[in-house]
């Protein structure tokens, strides 16, 4: 019984296909699956996306010969993206990975402001920044300026005498014109910021009339020019304005955060998926740094 | 080191695109509606005014990331950002700092290259097809080498026909104008009448074989194109003209205003127009139609004379640029250079033809490519992205085959304007009439003016400007002198409180004799002492400069004046007048950099530079003769 079984027909038929496997296996190796990856499949709706993105760029629909130049660099896209996907570019290479993490990027930011804010929520954002919009100082004042150049070492004595003469007789601001000497700056000067103070006379003048109380003759302050007597007029100290004041300015300032925190945001919301292990070198490193 | 062969490249990439005539096809568009201004806040306070006008200081020329050859260096900010910096308050810097103004300007036109205006930047969004360009990846790479190999790449595609191989040029089209749009939006949402005024404007990048024309165009008001005329269609500047021409018709006025003709190769101020056909009347006057004004500062080096063309004046080789734009290629310093010699050119055609083309007044600029405007020496951040972000990057720069080193970089210049108050039309009116003047980036103030009969005194009275008006002409103006008169010249210059004391006043002329141009420098008003009415020179003077502290030894004058009249005068000669105001010297910006460094300021360079501003020409004729 044995010896027929050996020699029947179906025993040799298995034994051979046995065989014949093993050597297509050791031909061919096992079977991977990857033949799917080099079949790039083209179907009617591939064609619907193309004719659409196409209208969007050019406002019409493509011609057929337009279509067909559409689909041949769709194929060729995707078959060199399956080859460098394949190629395992997108682990290894810089320009590829910057792309990404630039797509990444691009993604956030179309996450920040979606569409214009309310007036409410302007409101809030000004309320939560409002040292931000603090309208600066103002000064109102007077100025005589001593000429340096002209008067030589007596600048200072000769600012002092006008000081005395200008507190007895604390004339019209019309009449400041002939105290002093001539300079390209102006007598009278209304509502000027800290800015505006400090580029038309320099740091240390600011500085000083900052200091000055209203309502009185004071100096001689300097100046990047030389000596000046001055009148403060009026001071209107720093002071928040109305949100409606400053709506425009708000609103700017709001898109422009919100750009940076949505990508912010993006980045801490990934990242918490991912844990960051450091080596001891690396470790090392970070402690230095903090040390 | 680089950023240059931007010129050479749009030149080229857009002469190639030209080819495509895709590019000519958007002149035939209707004009845009003119943009809705944002909602105006309420302001309880009318605009500041002056009749007798205030010097206001601003930048003309500033490029974002919108320009290619600024995307190229690194820097992303945009108008938006460039508004800001003006403005006074904190931007990013491609070196990853924040950069600010140590004071705010008064005014900013954010100009950038008409040509592929914002394709660089679209190549870095994956939603816009212009990033699936074969270039897009090297063109967004942060690698210096990639992305600069590769816009040398776009201007060699450009230059052979084939940029539509390279870029779709149809999506790039569409990218465009709303990058256009972008510029619109930032120039309108920044503009505060009275207080900082906005320019909406551009750079039209013409450079044939490497000759610099470039111009800016700049538009008064709100009403412009849909998209900008570019150096695409045509490198032509009479074709330019043509379409300023036509917007004129159409809208609100506009003008064009020349830079770097350092540069030109001789071409900026030429004898012959774009054809090599001599000029004639209706070119003179097409020309100072157009481009009343000049920008004679900006980080690539001044333009006001050589020393080997104005061996007699002992401050002319202050900042110059010795190469072309884009390139090593030396130029030569050649009279269609410079603007001096420009003014003497136009004095010869007058003389000769009766019509001057060069008539223009003068400004600065920066032009840099940071959305800023790094006009301080002791404060420079540099001009080109990451071609020179920080001091240890700029202070080892070397020249390269394509660009020099960034140590042959200016700190910026500015404008300055005479105008009844900071709005659009004062400012854009003053640049038409010429009452402005250029300086090297100091906030130096000077009043220049002549007349027939200014009492001597004049500078001493209380309402001298008043009456300068009155019975004189402001620089950019033209002076007729009854016959048997003189001109009178009052300058009144104050100078920076931030920078140096001023150090001297000069008034440069220029005439014809016998045919030929001539040239004099009269030094007017001394810091220390009297000019020598024999040699026409102040006394020598010791200021200086502390080289390890930069600190000013010598005071320097904090104003000067003068009433002065021309010792040669001769009414039958047509003549031309400017000032000149020169301050004591202070370091050099690359010296600043070697102090911060520890290092010696670098040699082959100037350690100190006396900074300058120089006025908008007054133009002299007599009513018998002289033109």
């Amino acid at each position: 019984m044995k010896r027929s079984i050996l020699r029947s027909p179906l025993t040799h038929v298995l034994a051979l296909g046995a065989l014949l496997a093993v050597a297509i296996l050791i031909v061919h190796g096992p079977p991977t699956g990857d033949d799917e990856t080099r079949r790039v499949v083209i179907t009617g709706s591939d064609l619907i996306q193309l004719r659409a993105a196409f209208a969007r760029t050019w406002q019409r629909e493509p011609t057929e010969t337009e279509l067909r130049g559409e689909l041949q660099k769709l194929i060729r896209e995707e078959v060199l993206y399956r080859e460098a996907l394949a190629r395992g570019y997108d682990r290894d290479d810089v320009v590829v990975r910057r792309a990404m993490q630039r797509k990444m990027e691009f993604l956030a930011e179309s996450q920040g402001l979606r569409q214009p804010p309310s007036d409410e929520e302007i409101q809030a954002y000004f309320a939560l920044r409002r040292e931000r919009y603090s309208l600066p100082v103002e000064l109102s004042f007077v100025q005589i300026y001593f000429s340096r150049d002209a008067r030589g070492q007596g600048v200072e004595g000769d600012a002092l005498a006008s000081l005395e003469e200008l507190r007895r007789i604390d004339p019209d601001p019309d009449a400041l014109v002939e105290w002093g000497d001539r300079i390209m700056l102006d007598t009278v000067y209304l509502d000027q910021t800290e800015q505006q103070v400090r580029s038309a006379f320099g740091d240390e003048f600011c500085a000083g009339i900052l200091a000055l109380e209203p309502g009185s003759w004071q100096g001689p302050v300097r100046s990047g020019y030389g000596l000046h007597l001055v009148k403060v007029l009026a001071r209107q100290d720093s002071r928040l304005p109305e949100w409606t004041e400053v709506r425009s300015r708000v609103l700017a300032d709001m898109e422009f955060e919100a750009a940076g925190a949505a990508r912010e945001q993006l980045f801490q919301e990934i990242a918490q998926n991912y844990r960051v292990v450091f080596d001891s070198d690396v470790r090392r490193l970070l402690e230095t740094v903090d040390g | 080191m680089n950023g240059f062969h931007r010129c050479i490249a749009l030149g080229s990439l857009i002469s190639g695109l030209t080819c495509h005539g895709a590019f000519s096809r958007v002149e035939a568009m209707p004009a845009a509606a003119p943009t809705a201004l944002p909602e105006q806040e309420a302001s309880s306070d009318a605009i500041p005014t002056n009749p007798l006008k205030e010097a206001y200081f601003g930048d003309l020329h500033v490029h974002t990331a919108l320009s290619i050859d600024a995307f190229i260096t690194q820097t992303r900010t945009l108008p938006d950002d460039a508004y800001r910096y003006a403005k006074g308050q904190p931007i990013p810097h491609v070196s990853g700092e924040t950069i600010q103004l140590s004071r705010p300007l008064d005014f900013l036109g954010v100009t950038d290259h008409s040509e592929i205006i914002g394709v660089a930047r679209a190549m870095g969004d994956p939603s816009n097809p212009l990033s699936k360009s074969e270039i897009a990846a090297d063109i967004t790479s942060n690698d210096y080498e990639t992305t600069h190999s590769a816009f040398r790449r776009v201007v060699a595609a450009g230059s052979s026909g084939e940029a539509g191989t390279m870029i779709d040029i149809q999506a790039a089209v569409g990218t465009m104008r709303s990058a256009w749009q972008e510029v619109i939006e930032a120039a309108e949402r920044h503009y505060e009448p009275g207080t900082f005024t906005t320019f909406i404007a551009y750079e039209w990048t013409s450079a044939p074989n490497m000759a610099n024309l470039h111009r800016n165009v700049i538009f008064r008001g709100a009403n412009v194109p849909p998209i900008p005329f570019a150096s695409t269609t045509s490198s032509r500047p009479e074709d330019l003209w043509r379409f300023l021409e036509n917007w004129r018709t159409r809208g609100d006025d506009v003008l064009a205003i020349p830079h770097n003709s350092n540069a030109s190769k001789g071409l900026m101020f030429d004898l012959v127009d774009s054809d090599g056909a001599p000029f004639d009347a209706e070119y003179a006057a097409r020309r100072m139609l157009n481009e009343p004004s000049v920008e004679i500062a900006q980080f690539k080096g001044a333009s006001e004379t050589h020393p080997a063309l104005s061996p007699n004046d002992e401050l002319a080789g202050f900042e110059l640029w010795e190469t072309v734009v884009g390139g090593t290629e030396p130029v030569e310093p050649v009279p269609g250079s410079y603007v001096r010699s420009a003014y003497l050119r136009g004095l010869v055609l007058q003389a000769e033809k009766g019509f001057n083309p060069y008539t223009f007044g003068l400004i600065g600029s920066s032009d840099s490519h940071n959305s800023s405007s790094a006009v301080d020496e002791f404060n420079f951040t540099g001009g080109h992205g990451n071609a020179d972000m920080t001091a240890e990057v700029r202070l080892n720069s070397r020249p390269s085959t394509l660009t020099t080193s960034s140590l042959n970089f200016s700190a910026a210049g500015l404008a300055g304007v005479w105008a009844e108050a900071n709005t659009r039309e004062a400012i854009f009116d003053a640049l038409r009439r010429k009452e402005t003047f250029g300086t090297s980036g100091s906030r130096i103030k000077v009043r220049f003016f002549a007349g027939a009969d200014f009492p001597d005194d004049l500078p001493a009275k209380a309402n001298a400007v008043e009456l300068a008006y009155q019975s004189g002409v402001p620089m950019g103006g033209d002076l007729r002198l009854p016959s048997e008169t003189s001109p009178r010249f009052f300058v009144w210059a104050l100078r920076d409180p931030l920078s140096a004391g001023l150090a001297r006043v000069q008034v440069v002329k220029g005439w014809v004799e016998e045919g030929e141009a001539r040239e004099a420098i009269f030094d007017v008003a001394c810091a220390e002492g009297a000019p020598d009415p024999a040699t026409g020179r102040c006394p020598e003077s010791a200021a200086g400069v502390d080289l390890e502290t930069c600190k000013p030894t010598g005071e320097g004058a904090a104003q000067l004046q003068a009433m002065w009249r021309d010792p040669q005068f001769d009414a039958a000669r047509p003549v031309v007048y400017y000032a000149r105001v020169v301050e004591n010297p202070t370091c050099r910006w690359s010296t600043w950099d070697a102090i911060r460094l520890g290092v010696d300021p670098p040699t082959g360079y100037p350690a100190t530079i006396q900074e300058r501003a120089w006025t908008s020409p007054i133009w002299v004729a007599t009513e018998e003769g002289g033109g």
